[in-house]
C-alpha cells in the first residue's frame, strides 16, 4: 500500500447504482486499484419515515411500496406484517398463500433484473433486452391476477385488497411452465458459462462469512458466502413453513456466487409458486375488519367506508419489529404505535444500507473497472437504502 | 435450529441479567414476542461486547439502530438496538434513553455496521455518539442545526430550495416566504400556454 | 414562459427567403435529434423508456439536448441536477418524467423533496405514478413542437 502522497482521489459520479436510483462514491486510488471508497447516499432519500408519521397505515402502505419498485410487494409485506402483530390479527388462510405467490413473483422479478444489471456492467448488454421482455410479461400477469392496477396497496393489513382473477390459476401456471423457463434457459446460456463474464465476476468483490455477519449483510449476499441463513426457513412467517425448498448456499462470497445464487432461487421461487397453486384453498381474502362489504348504499356503510378509509385504522399502542425475506435481503420494519391511528414511528431496516457501508471492505484491492461489477451484483437499490 | 440450552425467551433474559449489575439492564422482558433489555446508557458497550462474544449468545449481527424522539420526557431520546444471532437464531432488543445534550457509547468498535446507523440517527435527532469516527451528514445535504426527525419538525421542512436567477445559484427559502398560491411547488397563479 | 433567443437558428429570419427554407429544415432537424440526459432518483427509471420513445439516452451534460427528471428530485441531488443543466450546451430544454419530478407528487409534503420547477426552467412536464410510455412519447412530441415554434420564432 502507497503513501497518501501517491494516491489520488476520484468522483465515481452520481451515477445510477443498479439500474435504479443515484450514489456517488469518492474512491481513493492507487493506479488502478482502490484503496479506499467513501459512498456518499442520500440521493434518494424522500423522508419516508417522517411521511408514514403523518399518514394513516392504509395511506402509508404507498410509501413503502415506493421503496422498492422493482420487487413489488417486498417492502409492503414487512410493514403489513407488523402492523398484523400490533393488532393481533392474522390473515386468512387464502389471503396468505396469495401473499406467498405475490412475494415469489416479486422476488423473480427483481433477480431477474439484478442479473440483467449485473449482466450489463460485465459487458453483456444482450440480456437485458431479454430480461425487460420477461419482467413486461410478468407485470402483465401481476395487473391480470390482481385485477387492481396498479397493485400498490393490494398486501393490506388483515388480508389483500380483493380475490384474485378467477382465471389466474392458470396463467400464473402457464407463466411459470411456458414463458419464464426459456428466458431463464437464455440467460443462463448466455452468462453461466460465458468466459468474459466469468472472468470479471469469479473471484471478485470477495467477502468472509465472519465480515458479512458482523457488517450487517442479509439474504442472497449473506448466503453467497455460506451462512445458511433465509427468514423463510428460519422465521417462517405466513404459509412458508408448511412449503418444502431449498436454501442454496454458496461458500465462495463473490459476485458469481451472488449470481449464481440468485438463478437458483428463482427456480425455487417457481417451486414455491407451483406448490402453492396446488393446495390454494378457497375462503376469504380480507378480514371482516378490514372489509368495506359489498354495497355502500346504507348510512352504516358509508360510515364504515370513512372509518377504514378516511380515519384508518387504531393501532394497539406497543412496539414491533417484523421482517421479511425481501429479494434484497432483511427487509424489517419497526413499528412503534400510541394507540392513534398514525404510527407513532416507523423505522424501516433498508437490507441495501448496512451493504452500502460495507462497499469499502469489499472493493479494497480491485481494480476500479470491478467497482462497478461489485456494486450491481450486490444488488443495491437507493430508493430502498436512503429511504 | 436453536443450540442453546435456553428454552424461552425468558431464560435467556434471565441468563444475560445474571451477568450484570441490578442496575446495568433495570428491566428485562418480552415485548410482542422479542426479549427486550432496557440498559444503562454508561453499560451499552459492555453489554454489547458480552452479547457478541459470549458462547451462549452469539449476537454477531447488528440489524438496526433506531431512533424516537419523545419530545414530552426528561429523557427524550429513545435509542433501539435489534440484534440477530444466526447461529442460535434469536433476536434481541436493547433500548436505552438518553437526553438531548448527553452523549451515547458509540457501538462502532464493536459492530462495524453502527457506524452508518449513528451516523444517521445523529443527522435525524441530533444525538451525539461518543468515541464515534465520522459523524458526518449521510443523507441530507447540510443544514445545521436541522434535526428531521424530531417531533418538534414539521414533515414539509421549514425552508425549500429554489434556484436564485440574480445569483445563478440554489438557495434556501424559508416556507413561510413563499408567494400565496404556490401550493406544493406548482403555481396557481400561473396561467397554462 | 418567455424564450430566450440564442444560438444561431434562432437569428436565421434575419436573412430572407433562402434562409427561412433552411430554417425550416434546421428546425425539424433539431426538434428531431435530441439527446436526452436521465437524472433519476426516484423510482420510476426511464432510460429504457427513452428509447422506445424515440430519444437517444446518453450520460454527458454535454452531449445532451435534453435533461429527463425522473423521481423524486431530493434536495440533495436538486445541486447536482441544476449543475447538469448548466453544463448542457445552449438549446436545452427539461422534461420532468413522473408525478415526483413534477411537483413532488406523492412525497410534496416532505421535507427532503423539492419540486424540480423550481430548481429548473422545465419545458414539458410528463404526469403519471409512473407514466407509461405512450406518455413520454407524446411529452417529446410536444417538446418538439416547443422547438419548432421557437425555431421560427413564434
Amino acid at each position: 500500500m502507497t503513501t497518501l502522497q501517491e494516491s489520488y482521489f476520484m468522483n465515481i459520479a452520481p451515477e445510477p447504482a443498479a439500474g435504479i436510483g443515484m450514489c456517488r462514491l469518492v474512491a481513493q486510488l492507487d493506479g488502478e486499484k482502490v484503496c479506499r471508497i467513501d459512498p456518499h447516499i442520500g440521493f434518494s432519500h424522500r423522508g419516508i419515515e417522517k411521511l408514514m408519521e403523518e399518514h394513516n397505515l392504509l395511506q402509508g402502505l404507498v410509501f413503502t411500496d415506493k421503496l422498492n419498485r422493482s420487487a413489488p410487494f417486498s417492502c409492503v409485506h414487512s410493514l403489513v406484517l407488523a402492523a398484523e402483530k400490533l393488532l393481533g390479527v392474522k390473515a386468512p388462510k387464502r389471503a396468505e398463500c396469495i401473499r406467498v405467490i405475490l412475494a415469489e413473483t416479486g422476488r423473480i422479478l427483481s433477480h431477474l433484473r439484478a442479473t440483467a444489471n449485473l449482466a450489463a456492467d460485465t459487458g453483456t448488454d444482450i440480456v437485458y433486452p431479454v430480461v425487460r421482455k420477461a419482467c413486461q410479461q410478468a407485470y402483465a400477469l401481476l395487473d391480470t391476477v390482481c385485477v387492481s392496477c396498479p397493485p400498490a396497496v393490494f398486501i393490506r393489513p388483515g388480508g389483500i385488497k380483493n380475490d384474485i382473477a378467477p382465471q389466474s390459476k392458470e396463467l400464473i401456471f402457464n407463466w411459470l411452465t411456458k414463458e419464464l423457463p426459456p428466458v431463464l434457459i437464455e440467460i443462463e446460456e448466455l452468462l453461466t458459462e460465458n468466459r468474459i463474464f466469468k472472468s470479471r465476476t469469479v473471484g471478485i468483490g470477495v467477502i468472509g462469512e465472519q465480515d458479512a455477519v458482523a457488517a450487517g449483510f442479509s439474504g442472497v449476499n449473506l448466503r453467497a458466502c455460506g451462512v445458511k441463513w433465509d427468514l423463510r426457513i428460519s422465521e417462517p412467517y405466513e404459509i412458508y413453513d408448511s412449503l418444502s425448498f431449498d436454501m442454496p448456499v454458496n461458500p465462495e462470497g463473490d459476485c458469481y456466487a451472488r449470481y449464481l445464487l440468485r438463478i437458483f432461487e428463482i427456480y425455487q421461487s417457481m417451486s414455491i409458486i407451483r406448490q402453492i397453486l396446488e393446495m390454494l384453498p378457497d375462503g376469504d381474502v380480507l378480514l371482516p375488519d378490514f372489509c368495506m362489504g359489498e354495497k355502500a348504499d346504507s348510512l352504516t356503510a358509508l360510515s364504515r367506508r370513512f372509518e377504514l378509509y378516511g380515519t384508518g385504522t387504531a393501532l394497539s399502542a406497543g412496539e414491533v419489529y417484523a421482517a421479511t425475506e425481501s429479494p434484497l435481503g432483511e427487509f424489517g420494519v419497526f413499528l412503534i404505535s400510541d394507540g392513534s391511528e398514525k404510527p407513532y414511528r416507523c423505522h424501516f431496516r433498508s437490507a441495501g444500507f448496512p451493504v452500502m457501508q460495507a462497499l469499502d471492505l469489499l472493493t479494497k484491492g480491485y481494480d476500479l473497472a470491478d467497482v462497478r461489477v461489485i456494486l450491481s451484483s450486490l444488488n443495491i437499490l437507493t430508493t430502498e437504502t436512503d429511504r | 435450529m436453536a443450540l442453546s440450552v435456553y428454552k424461552t425467551q425468558e431464560e435467556f433474559g434471565q441468563f444475560v441479567c445474571l451477568h450484570f449489575a441490578k442496575q446495568d439492564i433495570p428491566e428485562c422482558g418480552v415485548v410482542s414476542g422479542m426479549l427486550t433489555l432496557r440498559v444503562l446508557r454508561a453499560a451499552l458497550r459492555r453489554v454489547l461486547q458480552f452479547l457478541r462474544d459470549d458462547p451462549a449468545c452469539r449476537f454477531s449481527q447488528l440489524t438496526d439502530i433506531c431512533c424516537t424522539h419523545y419530545p414530552d420526557r426528561q429523557e427524550c431520546f429513545m435509542l433501539t438496538y435489534h440484534l440477530l444471532s444466526p447461529l442460535m437464531n434469536r433476536r434481541l432488543r436493547l433500548e436505552l434513553t438518553t437526553e438531548d445534550d448527553v452523549a451515547v457509547l458509540s457501538a462502532a468498535s464493536i459492530f462495524s455496521n453502527a457506524v452508518w446507523y449513528e451516523r444517521e440517527i445523529r443527522e435525524m435527532f441530533g444525538v451525539s455518539f461518543e468515541g464515534h469516527p465520522d459523524l458526518r451528514r449521510l443523507l441530507t445535504q447540510d443544514e445545521i442545526g436541522v434535526y428531521p426527525l424530531r417531533k418538534t419538525f414539521p414533515a414539509c421542512g421549514r425552508q425549500h430550495l429554489i434556484y436564485d436567477e440574480s445569483k445563478e445559484q440554489c438557495v434556501f427559502v424559508r416556507r413561510s416566504d413563499q408567494p400565496a398560491g404556490h401550493f406544493f411547488g406548482v403555481d396557481l397563479n400561473q396561467e397554462e400556454e | 414562459m418567455e424564450v430566450k433567443q440564442d444560438g444561431w437558428i434562432d437569428r436565421l429570419h434575419q436573412y430572407g427567403v433562402a434562409a427561412v427554407a433552411f430554417q425550416s429544415l434546421a428546425s425539424w432537424v433539431c426538434a428531431q435529434a435530441q439527446a436526452g440526459m436521465p437524472v433519476s432518483t426516484g423510482c420510476c427509471s426511464c432510460f429504457s423508456q427513452m428509447h422506445r420513445a424515440g430519444m437517444e439516452g446518453v450520460f454527458n451534460p454535454h452531449h445532451a439536448d435534453v435533461l429527463v427528471v425522473n423521481g423524486a428530485l431530493s434536495t440533495k441531488a436538486a445541486f447536482i441536477a441544476r449543475r447538469l443543466y448548466d453544463q448542457m450546451p445552449a438549446p436545452k430544454y427539461v422534461i420532468a418524467f413522473g408525478n415526483c419530478a413534477v411537483n413532488g407528487g406523492l412525497f410534496a409534503k416532505s421535507y427532503a423533496i423539492t419540486s424540480a420547477r423550481d430548481i429548473l426552467p422545465v419545458d414539458v412536464c410528463v404526469p403519471g405514478c409512473p407514466p407509461d410510455t405512450a406518455a413520454l412519447s407524446a411529452g417529446i412530441e410536444k417538446l418538439r413542437q416547443i422547438i419548432r415554434n421557437r425555431i421560427r420564432g413564434k
